[in-house]
């Protein structure tokens, strides 16, 4: 019998060598400098600082010709840890191409909604602003734990599908608390190079609506006394939509959102989210941009809390090549429809440098 | 008669320009991927990614040129209308996204078909002067 097991041992190990795992690594990361001014405020309203920005460690392997596992590994400045930096996982999932263009993904996953988080991620090099669209912060689910099929460019009109199910938005990556799982149903098509339409559906259930979780941006409203949160069940409704067009000239992107949150206590809040974005490339790696961002929080919500804001932005983006580049934004920030919670009157002057390797 | 040799040299010469760029200096060559031949729409599309597996079930491996090659801005042209560096950005994106397997860069067209050779399902383009082995040779039907 040990000697079975000693063969086996041998004949595996041997397997194993034969076989070259192939494994891409890159790194990506950014530095911000920022002015920014509170009009509202009278004390110290002018600010100006550095900011060390995520670093992010990449890692795409390819086990055999079916089965890839891709990672990513992020380290932030976190307020308040002792070193003032924390880690995160942000993708690990093993990929399964069972048949030509169609895939089965089982892991930690950026939530396939709208084009900027399916898209993106964390590396800021491919962002065409410095910003990510504020919906980010408040009502976007980020990440996903659990099982995703995936088909992709399927058909004259490249159709692309993701069904996703797994650990919400109040979850961690070890836990759920509730039974019901994250669903979230997306599709796209690219007619032509550079040009995508996408549309998705996301719905999860809180059984305990101040549970943040770990696979969301959830920041409250700017104005929500935090400890007061809504400890109730509420149900987390995102319809969102996406046309997209990069092209060797004009680049353009709207992400619309649109998110229904209810609760028995005060019913269903209507919320949404749109983020323009247009840039023009006038030499190969000149672009200046301009983007208008705004989100409305219904008052009867209880999720994210009563908060509005639209935020207009002028900038300018030098790429020295596909893994640097430079990116110089002003921007004002005030309410969309006056919030009575808050008082937005923001002015902001940003620089960028992000990079790839 | 000096304005229309004028046009006359500028057509001519974008006609050059447009045959610089054209799949008649080039070779595409491929190692089991099921087929001899293809028409342009479908190796251009085959070369942005767009399929993961041939239909004999191998794995599509692209191998472009690297910047050092002396074809890249020409080929990137050619197959993305792109420049080189949008084309390597492209990729970057691509892979990032998780969306599709990192094509393989080569400095030179006998490295292109030196992997080429090793490698069942790998797809590339070189030069038709470069010294081809007719068992990789892939036919472009316009």
């Amino acid at each position: 019998m040990q000697k079975i097991v000693f063969f086996l041992f041998v004949v595996l190990t041997l397997n194993l060598k034969a076989q070259r795992i192939r494994s891409v690594i890159n790194g990506y990361g950014h530095m911000n400098y920022n002015l920014t001014s509170d009009l509202n405020s009278s004390n110290d309203p002018t600010k100006s600082y550095f900011e060390l920005g995520e670093h992010d460690l990449f890692v795409n392997s390819y086990f055999k010709e079916r089965i890839s596992f891709l990672g990513e590994f992020v380290v932030r400045y976190t307020k308040g840890t002792p070193t003032n930096f924390s880690a995160s996982i942000e993708r690990a999932r093993l990929k399964f191409d069972y048949y030509k263009n169609h895939s089965v993904l089982l892991g930690k996953i950026h939530t396939p909604i709208n084009y900027w988080n399916d898209v993106y991620h964390h590396g800021r090099v491919f962002f065409p602003t410095i910003d990510r669209p504020v919906s980010f912060s408040y009502i976007v689910p980020l990440h996903n734990l659990g099982i995703q099929f995936q088909g992709q460019n399927l058909g004259k009109l490249n159709f692309g599908y993701d069904i996703a199910i797994g650990n919400g938005i109040s979850a961690s990556d070890a836990f759920d608390e509730n039974l019901t799982p994250a669903t979230t149903l997306a599709f796209h098509i690219k007619p032509k190079d550079n040009l995508r339409f996408g549309a998705s559906y996301f719905y999860d259930f809180l059984s305990d609506a101040s549970i943040t979780g770990v696979h969301t941006g959830h920041t409250m409203s700017p104005g929500h006394i935090h400890g007061t949160s809504y400890k109730g069940a509420l149900n987390f409704h995102l319809i969102s939509a996406s046309a997209a067009y990069f092209g060797e000239r004009h680049e353009f992107l709207n992400e619309f959102a649109y998110s229904p949150t209810h609760t028995d206590t005060l019913g269903t809040a209507q919320n949404f989210s749109n983020f323009t974005y247009y840039g023009y490339r006038i030499k190969e790696k000149h672009v200046p941009f301009a983007v208008v961002d705004l989100i409305k929080i219904a008052e009867n919500d209880l999720y994210t809390y009563h908060f509005d804001l639209i935020k207009f932005s002028l900038g300018y983006r030098y790429e020295f090549n596909e893994l640097i580049n430079v990116k110089a934004q002003i921007g004002y920030a005030q309410n969309l429809f006056g919030s009575s919670h808050n008082d937005i009157n923001n002015v902001e002057f940003k620089v960028q440098f992000a990079y790839g390797f | 008669m000096v304005f229309r040799l004028v046009i006359f040299v500028s057509i001519a010469f974008f006609h050059l320009a447009l045959k610089a760029q054209s799949f008649s200096n080039y070779q595409v060559i491929g190692n089991s991927i099921g087929i001899k031949s293809m028409d342009e729409a479908n190796f251009k599309s085959c070369m942005k990614g767009k399929n993961n597996f041939w239909n004999n079930n191998n794995q599509v491996l692209i191998v472009l040129p690297s910047s050092s090659h002396p074809n890249a801005e020409s080929i990137s042209k050619l197959i993305y209308n792109k420049s080189h560096t949008s084309v390597r950005k492209y990729w970057l994106s691509l892979v990032f996204q998780g969306r599709v397997a990192s094509p393989k860069f080569c400095d030179t067209d006998q490295e292109i078909i030196e992997f080429i050779q090793e490698k069942k399902g790998a797809i590339g383009i070189v030069s038709k002067s470069s010294n081809i082995p007719d068992n990789l040779k892939i036919t472009i039907q316009p």
